[in-house]
């Protein structure tokens, strides 16, 4: 190996690390005895465990957050997938216009969108309620379906389809079945990154939820303001252990992928 | 030429069609989601700086008046610029390592990328508390080696440690996705025409790479102008940026006038961004792309 | 070829945009119930006249969690046993939240744990006047915050608190102690939020030397110049949490902060010692919302809840001070010291004028936003 190779890697395995390692350090506080976030921890225990799955607050916030999250996923992939589909048949102003405003929720700060969405809410009685975090999230997520399942619809060819429309097929039939299996990693990547985002979303979440509907970052967030409470360790672990085995299924679909081509 | 091929290939409808199209069946409904979801709660926030508490421009008198703000707007620049600079100078030869090496290395590369992006933010935030905490785990680290610890948690510091760690994936995505499209011969060619590696790579390949670091560049400036939580949760009270700010004024003091005229000065400086990047790039004549850490 | 070309794709989208836009309903609601509200009058504290309420629904807001529970199970559900009423709980509070109610004239929130400050700012705009004749305050302790929309529902105090292990046997003692850097070196932890805790200037006006019956109005550019002349012993907390977690963290020697706080901090191991000395007493309020349905019911339920029996309840599960001069919570020795409401603690406390700084409330927060970001 060369000597200039061997430079760049000594200056990129400090980098990885700082991305990497930082995170783990929730893994070993979370089984500490005190109640404090000093670390290391002087003793074993698996009482924020106990404390995490028997809180409703906890546990709450996580199956919230599974399921707004899901929910989120689903409807912004349907949503994304088709208007990614008819924005590929369209050329022009409407198509640069269309597309801006669909990728706009990604670039606009967030905490204008949440104190705009905060005080229509208020008034609309939709603080604190699902239909609430699914308008709110589905708007975030949309842009990362748009994107993902657009750069796959670039090389997609049309011809298959129209194919399937000359054998007589109807057209949402052929896009089911010959477009849509087409696009289907852009359109998994789409609902990765959609899931992901509602998942990890806490400024928006924080301005529209209650004590009554909370997600799980956003209990993760009051936690940090309100209490020292390692519980919070022990949430962060659980998240980790999910988002961590997502990833690397994700991952390793992917490369599958890439080898079977 | 026959009717049956005519349609192959053509993106655009090659007859008018009855009814509404692709576009009208399937975008125009999204969109319309987006205006009424999306676009209307944003203009509602917009329409409050400038009729609370009475109609009229008071809310941007006082923006401009007041040193505070300007400060403010200042300091949220500032913060920007850094987190931008310091992502683009770990993250370009983390990308170039990545993008020339073996397939094996750069899966590897690219997972310890995508790994923290996929992590929770909160935990991610969170972890660094524990970390620069003054009995934390650096200052273990410190103290063992025999240096003097350090009181990071609650500065700029610790805020841009933690933003530019989250902030990595979308600057290293756009760079690696231009660089591995640059044909390695040409800097090679380069060589063999005698230009040393050094002024080889400064004159040929960082020119040829720069649309991935322009597309990384512009979209963490973006996103970092947002922070709140990082600053919100490592940074110190004393410096405040503008979402902050905006948040306070909003939840707080309940000044919906205020907080507007907050918000629309945070979206002017996103949409200047965006005019800068795009005037820079034409005149460079390159092509950016903005959503490119949104792909996987 | 078939004619069902375009149709399919418009029921997609309109379940995908009807899943979206499907609207939650508006909680609460005005109760219809005829109450006789003769009865309320002459009220005894804890008491309430039994199966008053009936059919009436009643909604207690607080900030939500296990502070709540411990609310609605000292006061908010023996209430509604008693009266026969239906207590709802909701929250968090939040003034903007509020708002909103007033102004759309569609009130849900009855009785609200709110914090004086915002109760004085939003006076007889967002909060009812008490009427004093439907509450007995007999039992009520002398110097516990009271105004003319809010009764205090709970103590605590807003004062220095500094490590025993760094200051041992010489420990400062007032503020005047609190800014002498010289002679007691060491980082101090004040309020960063940019709407500080009522205290914040007071307290560096006392050790400037105004007396405590000329503090206000304040000066401000006085006590922000004093405030500075330290600053490089300063940190800043922004949050409750962030307190606790500075003196676990090792990142302060004294902290002006709030006395649960503290406690919390000693409970897992350390050792700060209050001074009650010039510190400020503080406490949550309870409040009335501006247009309630139920404006006797609502009265009803604060004189109940301010009962000693009541208080101590709440006292032992939330671990707050209790506002009745006749409760004795069974604390610890430990939580025993953290009780403000002894007498011999309110005796050497300050007063923070909540009223002022609720009227004042935009420029007091402006300036100590301008002087943290200066």
């Amino acid at each position: 190996m060369r000597k200039s190779r061997i430079a760049l890697y000594a200056f990129c395995v400090p980098v990885a690390l700082w991305l990497v390692a930082p995170t783990l350090v929730v893994i070993p506080l979370s089984f500490t005895a005190d109640r404090s976030l000093a670390f290391p921890p002087r003793e074993f225990s698996w009482r924020w465990y106990e404390s995490f799955f028997s809180s409703s607050q906890w546990l709450g916030g996580l199956l919230n957050s599974l399921q707004i999250g899901l929910l989120v996923a689903i409807i912004a992939t349907v949503l994304g997938t088709l208007a990614a589909y008819g924005l590929s048949r369209v050329s022009g102003f409407r198509k640069t216009f269309s597309n801006s405003l669909l990728v706009l929720p990604m670039l606009v700060p967030s905490v204008i969108f949440g104190v705009g969405l905060y005080a229509l809410f208020l008034r609309m009685g939709l603080v604190g309620t699902l239909p609430g975090f699914l308008i709110a999230h589905t708007m975030l997520a949309l842009p990362y379906v748009v994107v993902n399942v657009g750069a796959v619809l670039v090389s997609y060819d049309r011809q298959l389809e129209r194919a399937a429309w000359i054998s007589g097929a109807s057209k949402p039939k052929a896009f089911l079945t010959v477009t849509v299996p087409a696009i289907m990693p852009g359109v998994a990547s789409g609902f990765l990154f959609a899931f992901i985002t509602s998942f990890d979303e806490v400024i928006v979440s924080m301005f529209i939820s209650n004590p009554y509907l909370q997600t799980l970052p956003v209990r993760m967030y009051s936690s940090l303001q309100r209490e020292v409470d390692p519980t919070i360790a022990a949430a962060a672990s659980v998240i980790m252990t999910i988002t961590t085995a997502a990833a690397l299924i994700a991952i390793f679909a992917r490369t599958r992928r890439k080898a079977d081509t | 030429m026959t009717t049956a091929t005519r349609p192959a290939g053509s993106g655009a409808p090659p007859r008018a069609r009855r009814g509404l199209g692709p576009y009208g069946i399937l975008v125009l409904p999204v969109i319309l989601i987006v205006v009424l979801c999306f676009v209307v709660p944003m203009l509602t926030v917009l329409v409050r700086a400038v009729t609370e508490p009475e109609p009229g421009l008071q809310n941007f008198a006082w923006l401009f008046a007041s040193d505070h703000t300007l400060a403010l707007i200042g300091r949220t620049l500032r913060l920007a610029g850094a987190a931008t600079l310091i992502t683009a100078l770990i993250g370009y030869p983390y990308a170039y390592a990545m993008a020339t090496a073996g397939p094996r290395v750069q899966a590897i590369m690219l997972l310890v990328v995508l790994l923290p992006f996929w992590t929770s933010m909160m935990v991610r935030t969170f972890a660094w508390i524990i970390i620069l905490q003054n009995n934390g785990v650096l200052n273990a680290m410190l103290t063992g080696v025999g240096l003097p610890p350090q009181s990071l948690l609650y500065t700029q510091t610790a805020v841009l440690i933690g933003m530019c760690q989250v902030l990595m994936p979308f600057m290293v995505l756009p760079m690696v996705a231009v660089m591995r499209s640059i044909d390695m011969r040409i800097p090679l060619a380069a060589q063999t025409f005698g230009a040393p590696p050094v002024k080889a790579f400064f004159t040929v390949y960082l020119p040829m790479s720069l649309p991935g670091v322009l597309s990384g560049a512009l979209i963490v400036f973006i996103l970092s102008l947002g922070f709140y939580v990082t600053p919100a949760l490592l940074g110190s009270p004393r410096e405040q940026i503008l979402p902050n700010a905006l948040f306070n004024q909003i939840v707080d003091l309940l000044n919906w006038g205020q907080g507007g005229a907050l918000a629309v000065a945070l979206l002017v400086t996103v949409g200047l961004a965006f005019v800068l990047v795009y005037l820079v790039t034409r005149a460079l004549g390159l092509k950016v792309n903005v959503a490119g850490g949104a792909q996987l | 070829m078939t004619n069902r070309t375009h149709g399919y794709w418009r029921p997609a989208a309109v379940v995908a945009a009807g899943a979206l836009l499907l609207s939650g309903c508006m909680q609460g609601g005005a109760s219809d119930a005829e109450v006789d509200e003769s009865v309320f009058a002459d009220p005894v504290v804890g008491e309430a006249p039994a199966d008053s309420l009936d059919g009436v629904t009643l909604t207690y807001v607080s900030w939500g969690g296990e502070f709540q529970n411990g609310q609605m199970e000292a006061f908010g559900n023996p209430f509604g046993e008693v009266t026969g009423a239906e207590i709802l709980d909701d929250g968090p509070t939040d003034a903007a939240q509020l708002r909103a109610q007033v102004e759309s004239g569609n009130v849900a929130w009855d009785v609200v744990n709110a914090s004086p400050m915002q109760n004085a700012a939003y006076c007889g705009e967002l909060y009812e006047e008490i009427d004093w004749d439907l509450i007995d305050t007999s039992q009520f302790p002398e110097g516990m915050p009271q105004g003319d929309c809010y009764i205090a529902s709970l103590g605590y105090v807003y004062g220095m608190f500094y490590n025993a292990d760094t200051y041992g046997d010489d420990a400062p003692q007032s503020w005047e102690d609190f800014f002498d850097t010289e002679r007691f070196p060491g980082t101090r932890a004040i309020d960063g939020r940019p709407t500080p805790t009522a205290g914040t200037y007071e307290a560096a006006l006392i050790a400037d030397g105004v007396p405590e019956d000329e503090l206000y109005p304040l000066d401000l550019e006085r006590a922000v110049a004093k405030w500075d002349s330290i600053s490089d012993s300063l940190t800043y907390w922004s949050s409750g949490a962030e307190q606790t977690q500075m003196i676990q963290g090792g990142q302060a020697d004294i902290v002006f902060g709030w006395s649960g706080r503290i406690y919390e901090a000693n409970q897992s191991g350390a050792n700060f010692v209050p001074v009650w000395n010039e510190a400020f007493l503080q406490a949550d309020s309870f409040s009335i919302a501006k247009g309630t349905q139920n404006l006797a019911a609502a009265h009803a339920f604060i004189n109940y809840a301010l009962g000693a029996e009541q208080q101590q309840t709440m006292a032992e599960l939330t671990s707050y001070s209790p506002v009745n001069v006749n409760s004795e919570p069974d604390f610890s020795p430990e939580a025993q010291e953290f009780d403000v409401s002894r007498p011999e603690v309110i005796e050497q406390t300050a007063a923070a004028d909540e009223q002022y700084w609720g009227e004042n409330m935009e420029e007091l927060s402006t300036r100590w936003d301008e002087f943290l970001n200066s």
